[in-house]
């Protein structure tokens, strides 16, 4: 991430060493501070860092060769140009972070990086300023930088305005200069050197822990959707072979007793309507289910497939809204291999379960009977018989013609808000 | 639905009215004419011999499709009607697989009176009265005349 903003400060590191402090609450003239932020600092290479982490050190000019012409730059103070840090006995000090520091000079740009690389082992980050007041570094892509590669460096490089960076330059060179000893706040006494720190934002960075929720998250959601599509496409399967095996008449979901069927329309206008006879082939002088009498060549009566003849006003409804089932003999009015418009998931579970059940009662496979078995001792069998309320267990010895629905039809009861979206998102268990 | 029902209904109500099966009084519900209130008498030669038993008729929406609905309100001691307040009896012809839209209330109310002269304990909602009904005659007919003479009154 680019750096939002950068804080300079004072750190001491004390004499005799202990760990290093900052001079922050210090009273004494050395304390110092100063902050700035976009767009007056430049994020010229990130390095990888993301978003909420830290680059701070100490500054640091880098050591140039001692054959490099640009050890002669004008603005630079010669006693900066040695390495400064604090190599006392204090290990910590000299192993401290550093922030590599200089003057923005399109022709010593690339000295200065190579140089630093050369404290890569304690370098955290570099920072070029511009040597005028009011400009900002230009960005990586501009020309002046001749195509220096930032990439090839292995640490996040910044760019900061002239003003602020002539001040860290001038308190750089101070401490420098004052190789001596400083009074610190305890009286004790230390080295100072310049602190930065670049603030890249926490904004939009996750905490660790939230992080993994939401990656466990995303995952649980991905294996849900997964499941739920495959079980989607497996009940799309099954139900077109359903509706295959329907229509080569394999399968009779009114007589299995799966299924109540209803005669729509256009099949019901094809039912004759003839003048009523007498003498056909079954005596039917009166309806049936108004009871009122037949007149001969006058009354138009709706003859089913099964002879049995009704008042289209009688029968007609009753066809269309609640059984496709001749009333008096129960004989199917739908021609043979009709597909209902609408096979649902519970009808395509329910002939399942009819066909696993003739196939168990024909004798079926050990194993079968086996598996059966064990998901009967889990209990899982019974809980979605359970989920189905309304269902009808028919029995290969009684056809659905001979029991007739004893229950009420097997529409599934009005279900829950949690089960309904449970029922969409897997569909079929 | 329910108007051809009615139409049907009030048909059959008629029929019965014009000729009244013997043992049997039928009191419609004021404006409900799919709620019946019966009542039989006890047949000659049974054990209910002597009793009026209420009853209750309830005729579905969808009737002549669906069969009704019967029940008895008197307590009764009988192989077919369950021994509880609801006094139901589920057989025969009031069985929606066997029930056809050409069975009248009639045969229904014919079926019930038969059954108090004859029943059936092959097809029994009170199994231990079924029991008693094939294995121990007497007994039936001592209780049954009781419950008779207690309840039905």
């Amino acid at each position: 991430m680019s750096a939002e903003t950068l804080r300079a400060s004072i750190l001491i590191f004390p004499n005799p060493p202990t760990s290093p402090r900052f001079s922050e609450a210090a009273t004494s003239n050395n304390t110092f501070g100063l902050s700035l932020s976009r767009p007056f600092i430049t994020t010229l290479f990130t390095a990888g860092h993301n978003s909420g982490d830290s680059i701070a050190g100490v500054l640091h000019f880098p050591d140039l060769p001692s054959t490099s012409t640009c050890r002669n730059i004008s603005t630079l103070p010669s006693t900066s140009l040695h390495d400064d840090l604090p190599k006392s006995n204090f290990t910590s000090v000299a192993l401290f972070p550093v922030i590599g520091f200089a003057p923005w000079t399109p022709r010593c740009n690339k000295e200065w990086l190579d140089a630093a690389r050369d404290d890569r082992s304690v370098l955290d980050g570099f920072v070029f300023y511009s040597t005028n007041h009011t400009s900002t570094i230009p960005r990586h892509d501009h020309p002046y930088w001749n195509g220096i590669k930032f990439r090839d460096y292995g640490f996040p490089i910044y760019g900061m305005r002239g003003r602020e960076g002539q001040l860290l330059m001038n308190k750089y060179t101070e401490f420098a200069e004052q190789q001596s000893i400083l009074p610190d706040i305890n009286n004790a006494t230390g080295r100072a050197r310049v602190f930065l720190e670049f603030d890249t934002g926490r904004g939009a960075r996750l905490p660790g822990l939230w992080l993994f929720l939401l990656i466990v998250l995303g995952v649980l959601v991905a294996a849900i959707v997964a499941i739920s599509c495959s079980m989607h496409l497996l009940q799309w399967r099954r139900r077109r072979s359903l509706r295959n095996r329907v229509a080569r008449g394999e399968v009779d979901l009114e007589q299995l007793g799966i299924k109540r069927l209803l005669v729509p329309r256009k099949i019901l206008d094809k039912l004759p309507l003839k003048p009523y006879q007498t003498g056909g082939t079954i005596e039917q002088p009166a309806c049936s289910i108004c009871l009122e009498d037949f007149v001969p060549t006058t009354t138009t009566v709706r003859v089913l497939p099964c002879n049995h003849q009704y008042h289209p006003a009688c029968i007609d409804g009753f066809l269309e809204q609640q059984s496709s089932l001749c009333p008096l003999c129960k004989a199917s009015v739908l021609p043979k291999g009709y597909v209902p418009p609408h096979l649902t998931n519970a009808t395509v579970r329910r002939e399942r379960e009819v066909r696993r059940q003739r196939r168990r009662e024909m004798g079926g496979g050990r194993i079968h009977r086996a598996w059966t078995r064990m998901w009967k001792n889990i209990g899982w069998g019974r809980g979605r018989e359970g989920m189905e309320g309304t269902e009808l267990r028919p029995t290969i010895t009684q056809t659905g013609r001979q029991r007739g629905f004893e229950r009420p039809e097997p529409t599934p009861s009005e279900p829950g808000k949690f089960r309904k979206v449970m029922r969409f998102v897997f569909p079929g268990y | 639905m329910s108007g051809s029902a009615l139409k049907r209904i009030t048909r059959e109500f008629a029929e019965i009215s014009a000729n009244p099966l013997e043992g049997v009084v039928i009191f419609p519900i004021d404006a409900d004419m799919f709620k019946w209130n019966i009542e039989l008498t006890g047949p000659k030669d049974s054990p209910y011999e002597g009793g009026r038993f209420r009853l209750n008729l309830t005729l579905p929406e969808t009737y002549p499709f669906k069969p009704p609905v019967l029940s008895f309100a008197t307590k009764i001691y009988h192989p077919n009607v369950s021994n509880d307040d609801k006094g139901s009896m589920c057989l025969g012809i009031l069985r929606s697989d066997a029930w056809k839209p050409s069975c009248k209330i009639v045969a229904v109310l014919e079926m019930a009176r038969g059954l108090l002269l004859e029943p059936n304990p092959e097809d029994a909602v009170e199994n231990s009265i079924a029991m008693e009904y094939k294995n121990n005659r007497a007994n039936f007919d001592r209780i049954a005349r009781e419950w008779t003479r207690s309840y039905a009154k």
